[in-house]
């Protein structure tokens, strides 16, 4: 709306600074808590983005939320806007990047190409969307690695070269079928289920063929790499510095997780016919 | 338990929490550094409930995860990134997946024998045991890591 008020004008450029402001914070925050970074760090971060471009916020995280205000610091204007987290899973190089993005935009001193004596929401947003459309690690890397993090699991709990093996296997072939039907769009619960189950169905190898001194360690361990690690640390934390609603979202999701393996253990063994507990 | 049994359980505790650290993409050129810091906390409390000191899992696992605080907080203020991508991954070798979904079995087992007289208390016992641990384990992992924040080392 054009008018010929010049304080009219101020405030119409103070409100839409405040708006992009908003808008860029808001895809910050939960650009973070899709990534599963603590609440702590968002709350810290954006601050911190906050003040050096000079306005005040209001942040209230929610489970899947981000409920947001930018005041200006006189308190005459502000922007509220509620963010929605997307379900790419945790993104430790994401959380990572995106926090050290924050001290970038504080320590930021202007230079001849940028002579503005903040950082630019342009360019600040064009950093951000990038670090956000950085690819994960490769596929079959994160296979690789996660089965022989499973192997050496077993091997922790005592099983032997074979059983480490069956683990090997069973690990390997039930990541790759649980990104084949995460890739289908099969419900996320329901996949965890059929991943363990093929995964224990392979690793009650050992009990099958009697090819193992130790066939119960390997069929235990066959279902570790499912457990949300991650997500019960990042609960218990959150719990720790009272974002109970977060926290009590983030360790259902990862009970449930945990009962969906067991089912899919269960079932293995209702299949197999084997007697373990 | 001698020191090569240390270096052994350190080893495969850091290949463990490299491989399950992969799992939530964490920076590629910070990943060694996931294990070795994974490792450190895994032998030591390896070491504290093995060896004649015989402490408690609960308790060693505090320790550790103590440790992995400190150890995070010190390379999160010398590669100036957060100390969560240090110590998470760190305390994935640590997380009592077994606990968490033997509760789980023996729920489902005590619900398939809860007639038997001699079975059923058998599962019920497994069942508080198993939870009990898994909720107290984590716990004092995660109360362990944050110990060392009190210092603000990192950024």
């Amino acid at each position: 709306m054009k008018t010929s008020n010049p304080q009219s004008w101020q405030e119409q450029n103070t409100h839409q600074r405040l708006k992009t402001l908003c808008c860029f914070l808001s895809a910050y925050a939960t650009a973070m808590l899709s990534a599963g970074t603590t609440t702590s760090r968002i709350e810290r971060c954006v601050n911190r983005i906050a003040s050096r471009y000079g306005v005040g916020v209001d942040l209230s995280i929610l489970p899947t939320r981000v409920l947001m205000s930018v005041w200006h610091v006189n308190h005459h204007h502000y922007y509220s806007i509620v963010g929605q987290t997307q379900s790419d899973g945790i993104n430790l190089a994401v959380s990572t990047e995106l926090s050290l993005l924050s001290h970038e935009i504080e320590e930021w001193r202007p230079t001849e190409e940028v002579p503005e004596p903040v950082m630019p929401i342009a360019l600040a947003t064009a950093k951000m969307n990038g670090i956000i459309a950085t690819p994960r690690i490769n596929h079959w890397a994160v296979i690789v690695l996660t089965s022989v993090a499973n192997l050496s699991f077993c091997e922790l709990f005592g099983g032997d070269l074979c059983a480490m093996a069956i683990v090997f296997v069973a690990t390997a072939v039930g990541f790759f079928y649980k990104e084949k039907m995460l890739s289908w769009h099969i419900d996320g619960k329901l996949v965890v289920l059929l991943s363990a189950m093929i995964s224990a169905i392979l690793g009650a190898s050992g009990f099958i063929f009697g090819i193992s001194t130790t066939p119960e360690t390997a069929l235990g361990t066959s279902v570790l790499w499912l457990v949300p690690g991650i997500r019960f640390i990042n609960a218990v934390s959150d719990m720790l510095r009272g974002q109970y609603l977060v926290a009590q979202s983030r360790m259902s999701e990862a009970l449930i997780i945990t009962i969906c393996l067991s089912m899919g253990l269960c079932l293995a063994l209702l299949i197999t016919k084997i007697q373990w507990v | 338990m001698g020191i090569t049994y240390i270096l052994q359980d350190g080893l495969f505790a850091c290949l463990a929490a490299i491989g399950f650290g992969s799992i939530s993409n964490p920076p590629r050129r910070l990943l060694p550094w996931c294990g070795i810091v994974g490792a450190i906390g895994h032998a030591t409390r390896t070491f504290l409930v093995q060896s004649e000191l015989h402490v408690h899992i609960i308790i060693a696992g505090f320790i550790a995860g103590v440790i992995i605080g400190f150890l995070s907080q010190m390379l999160a203020h010398r590669k100036h990134c957060p100390s969560e991508l240090f110590s998470f991954p760190a305390l994935l070798p640590m997380i009592p997946g077994m606990y968490a979904y033997g509760t789980v079995q023996a729920l489902i087992s005590y619900l398939q024998q809860h007639e038997d007289p001699i079975t059923a208390p058998r599962y019920l016992d497994l069942l508080i045991y198993n939870g009990t641990m898994t909720l107290l384990i984590i716990l004092m992992l995660v109360v362990g890591v944050t110990v060392p924040k009190t210092l603000r080392l990192s950024r």
